[in-house]
Parts: C-alpha cells; structure tokens; sequence
C-alpha cells in the first residue's frame, strides 16, 4: 500500500503561451538603417531568477500554479522533517530536511498538469 | 496518520494531465460537428449501404497462417503467462504504482492497448483472452484424459451481456472510483477475483456462453472490433467495409449498458479531472471520495444511457414507428466511444505507454535487467499541447460523422420511407451533437 496521505497537493499547470527560453535571445538582426553603435551595449541579459513556488505543506489544500514553459522554478516546501515531496512528472523525490525547507529546482519544459504530492 | 486525510487526485494512472483544450478550438469544433451533421442530412445515400456490403474472405493461404491451431496456442500460452506474471508482479513485486509492472500494464498497455488493436485487426482478443485461453487449454486436457465436463447449467439467453456489463462496470470502478487505483496489490487482486468469476462463469455455463455473454472484456474490445475491417464468418476471416458489423442490429439484451459504460466512464474521467471536481472533493475522507466518484461514475453511464433512450422514443415518435427501436441504433455511438477514448486516452498512452519498456525489464523492481531497458528514460516532451487538442477534437469530430453515417444506414433500412428514416435522425443527431459538444466541453475544461 501506498504509506501516503497527501497533505497538500499543488497541481502545477504548464502554459504553452508565453514560452520563455533562456539561451542566449537571438541579437536583432542587422539592417542598412541601423546605426553603428558607438557605446558598448550590454548584450548578456540580466540572468533570469528562477519562479519561487513556496509551499506549506502543514496547511492541507489544493492550489494551481502556472509556469510559463522553459523557465526555471524553484520549489521551496516548508513541513514536518522527513516528509516526502513528490513532483509527479518530472518524478522528482525529495524528503524535507531537519534544518530546513525541502528545495527542488528544475526546468518547466513538459507541458501538461503535474501534482506535488506530501506524501508521509 | 489520522482517517480523514485527503485522497490522492490521481485518476487510473498517469504522472501527467493534459492541458485543457482552448475555448477557439472547442467553438471550431462544435461548429464543425453541427455544419457536419446538416450536411449529413441532406447528401446522405438514400439506401442502406453498409448494413447489405459484402464480405469477401482472405485468401486461402492466409486463413490456414490466421486459423491456425498452433497460431493460437502460442498466442493462447504467451497470454496466459503474461497474466500470471503481472498478477505475481503486482502481489510481490515493489508497491510502488510506477515501478511495478502491473498497474502500468492493465490500465495503458491491455485496457487501452486492446481497443485500438481490435479497431485495427477486428476481434484478436478472442484469440489473445488469457481467461479463454486456460479455459480451453484445461477442457483439451481433460477431453484427452476422458474426462469431457458437461456444465451444469444452460446459459439464460435473455440475460444478454448483462453480465459482462456488471464486470465491465467493476472495472472502471476500480479505475476510476476507487482510491488508490494503481495500487499494484489492488490491481493484482482485482485480476485474481476476475479470474475466479470467469473460470467459475466458464465452468457453469460453458466456455462459448460465457465468454460470448459474461465475460467483460471480450464484449467491451468485441464492441470495437467491429469497427473493424475484419472478422470472422462461419470458420472463415473476412475482409468487409469497416463499419459495416456495426449496421447489421441484432443486438443482445444488455448491449445499452455496454455503450453507456463506454461513454460513461470516460465522460466522467473527464469531469473527475476539471478543477470543479477536484476542489469539491480533495479534502474530504478517502472512503468519501471513493463514494462520491462512485456516484458520479454511475450517474455518467446512466446519463449516456438514459439519454439514449430518450432520443429513441423521439425517433419513434417523428417516424410513427410500431417496432421497437431501443437497440437499433446502438451501433452508432460505438465510434463515438471510440473517439472518446482517443480523445481522453491519446497523451497517456504515449507518455505512460513508454514506461513499460523499463517495466518490462525490471517487472518486480528487483534491479533485473531482462532485455536492457531497465534504464530506459521515457521523453515527456514528445507531444506538444497543440498535437494533443488537435488529436481530441479531430476523434471527436470523425466519431460524430462515423456514428451519423451509421445511424442513417440503420434508419434506411429499418423504415420504408426515406422520409421516416430522415425523421428519425433528427433525434439521433441531436443526441450525437449532445455526446460529441458535451465531451469536447469536458476537455475544454480547466
């Protein structure tokens, strides 16, 4: 049998729109009316933060999160020590730890509706 | 642990859900369904066609290859020994849902495996059942050592494929109701009561009247293997117009509640994954949920069964018809069901469908590595949302004009007037436009 009650489940929801890449954006491309550019342009984005997606595992219930495709997430889930976290899909197991919350970082790039499971 | 903790949300198997299908795209598609319908109506042939095409058999050679006594036995013991490796599996293998070879097998490989096979090739499970294969293998031992069984009882024909329906029923049940249903020890002890009812039903009734009336599965995939352009006449393999099996009636007592179960079930699939159900039922006990799905599953199949039967009594109404029409026309929402399938099952049966490369190296989860794909890593990735939407509504949208062109066979043949035929398809294409919008609605759900 499965030991588990769930707790918390979040269900995270991937969204096709507004797809995000974080290689290196493509430079425009260079047309006769550009101007030479005289100052040095910064062409490194600013590196993106990953989405933080806080979870407290103690408070029992369901919410929906959307992440747009592509971009970095962190899962941060706070709850008893020793609790199992599983993010369905991208089959990632992670217990939480004594000293803190349980952190699991990982790139939204299967679309689709995953649950995050407590599992005790 | 207390009781009330709240019920996994998972639904049969399966680590992902798909994303619901844009609101453009079900209005394209409802749209399309109704241009399809109108036109159906006035360019329609005027005579039955499909329920007087011809069959034609296979070749010779081929037949002797098909029919083959040796054929059938290797298929018949390869069956049998894949039943009792995923009943084995699922009783002492991991009780990990995923890593066990049982749960992923049933609810993607067989159950979902089986209805496209049998829409392809007609009816194989008759020769693939594992039930029927023992059954037959135990009666030709028995028959070689003298001893002949004579079943106790005669079958009651008018108890059609009721029972295969109630066994059906159990099933989606376990599937869809029951929590957790990809529990591998559930999965496998569920296989071990099936296995008990249909020996016992075989031993009864006999091996032919049972797998032909009680046996779940053989009337649910030989539903879809009608579908198919092959099927088997008087000891030959025939090659028809697809479709046509299911112009002919004749249906048994009970072939309603087997239709339902097919749109039912899956309709409610459907609705037990929209944000509606699901925060309506997530907090509530385990033993709770299991109940409310059971009511919810048992509702849906009465829905698609009870509104059928309305549209039924229309038709005999607008076509002033004295015979009884309640089982003419059920052959027409067979590909509907179909389509609801696709519809529903298409991404889980790519995505889930891989793991059993792994699974079957490694059917236990004991570390084997029998044919070196134990380390076999399925790609999630391979169905872009927009290919799965596609997929739905296009099945949704062919199953409606399948199921019309059917039911308008059926029509033709059963009045005399061509006037009266198009009068009782009035209420038969309004009960597919309701089926077919309905279950583009559910998946258009969030």
């Amino acid at each position: 049998m499965l030991s588990a009650g769930v707790a918390v489940a979040v269900v995270l929801f991937l969204v096709l729109r507004g797809e995000e890449h974080d290689e290196e954006p493509q430079p425009p491309p260079p047309t006769a009316t550009q101007p030479k550019a005289t100052t040095t342009v910064e062409t490194r984005p600013r590196p993106q933060l990953p989405l933080t997606v806080r979870i407290n595992s103690r408070s029992p219930g369901l919410t929906r999160i959307s992440v747009p495709r592509g971009r970095q997430v962190l899962l941060v889930v706070t709850g008893e020590p020793g609790a199992e976290i599983h993010l369905h899909g991208y089959d990632v197991l992670r217990r939480i730890p004594a000293t803190g919350p349980a952190r699991i970082p990982f790139r939204a790039t299967i679309p689709g509706r995953f649950e995050i499971e407590l599992e005790e | 642990m207390s009781l009330d903790a709240p019920a996994v949300l998972a639904h049969g198997i399966g680590a992902i859900q798909d994303l619901p299908v844009p609101a453009w795209l079900f209005y394209y598609g409802a749209a399309l369904v109704l241009v399809a319908s109108f036109i159906a109506l006035g360019v329609l042939w005027k005579e039955p066609r499909l329920e007087r095409a011809s069959e034609r058999p296979l070749p010779p050679g081929l037949q002797r290859v098909l029919l083959s006594p040796l054929l059938r036995v290797v298929l018949g013991a390869l069956s049998v020994a894949l039943l009792v490796l995923v009943v084995t599996a699922g009783l002492v293998g991991t009780d990990s849902p995923t890593l066990n070879l049982a749960p992923t097998f049933v609810y993607v490989v067989f159950w979902l495996g089986m209805p496209l096979l049998s829409v392809v090739l007609g009816d194989v499970w008759r020769v693939l059942n594992p039930w029927r294969a023992a059954a037959d293998g135990l009666a030709y031992l028995s028959a070689r050592m003298g001893g002949a069984w004579r079943p106790p009882f005669a079958y009651p024909e008018r108890l059609g494929v009721w029972p295969a329906a109630a066994l059906l029923i159990a099933f989606v049940s376990l599937e869809l109701a029951y929590r957790p249903p990809d529990d591998p020890r559930a999965v496998a002890a569920a296989a071990l009561v099936y296995s008990w009812i249909t020996w016992s039903g075989a031993a009864a009734f006999g091996r032919r009247a049972w797998f032909e009336n009680g046996d779940g599965f053989s009337a649910y995939f030989g539903l879809f293997a009608r579908m198919a352009a092959f099927g088997v006449r008087r000891g030959e393999v025939v090659l028809r117009a697809p479709f046509s099996a299911l112009a002919k009636g004749g249906e048994k007592a009970g072939t309603i509640a087997l239709v339902a179960v097919v749109l039912g079930s899956v309709a409610f699939d459907g609705l037990s994954r929209t944000n509606w159900w699901e925060d309506r039922t997530h907090t509530a006990a385990k033993a709770t949920v299991v109940s409310i799905n059971l009511l919810g599953l048992l509702g849906c199949i009465v829905f698609a069964a009870s509104t059928y039967l309305a549209a039924v009594a229309l038709a005999r109404r607008l076509a002033g018809a004295q015979t009884d029409l309640r089982t003419a026309f059920l052959g027409s929402l067979v590909p509907i069901g179909f389509a609801y399938l696709v519809a529903h099952y298409f991404s889980l049966f790519v995505l889930q469908g891989q793991y059993i490369l792994p699974l079957a190296s490694d059917p236990f989860h004991y570390g084997w590595d029998l044919f070196g794909t134990k380390d076999y890593v399925p790609d999630l990735t391979i169905l872009e949302p927009a290919t799965i939407w596609y997929v739905q509504v296009g099945a949704l949208v062919v199953g409606h004009v399948l199921g019309l062109v059917i039911a308008h066979d059926r029509a033709l043949s059963l009045f005399s007037s061509v006037r009266s035929a198009l009068r009782a398809q009035y209420a038969m294409l309004g009960l597919m436009v309701l089926y077919t919008v309905g279950g583009m609605w559910i998946l258009s759900r969030p």
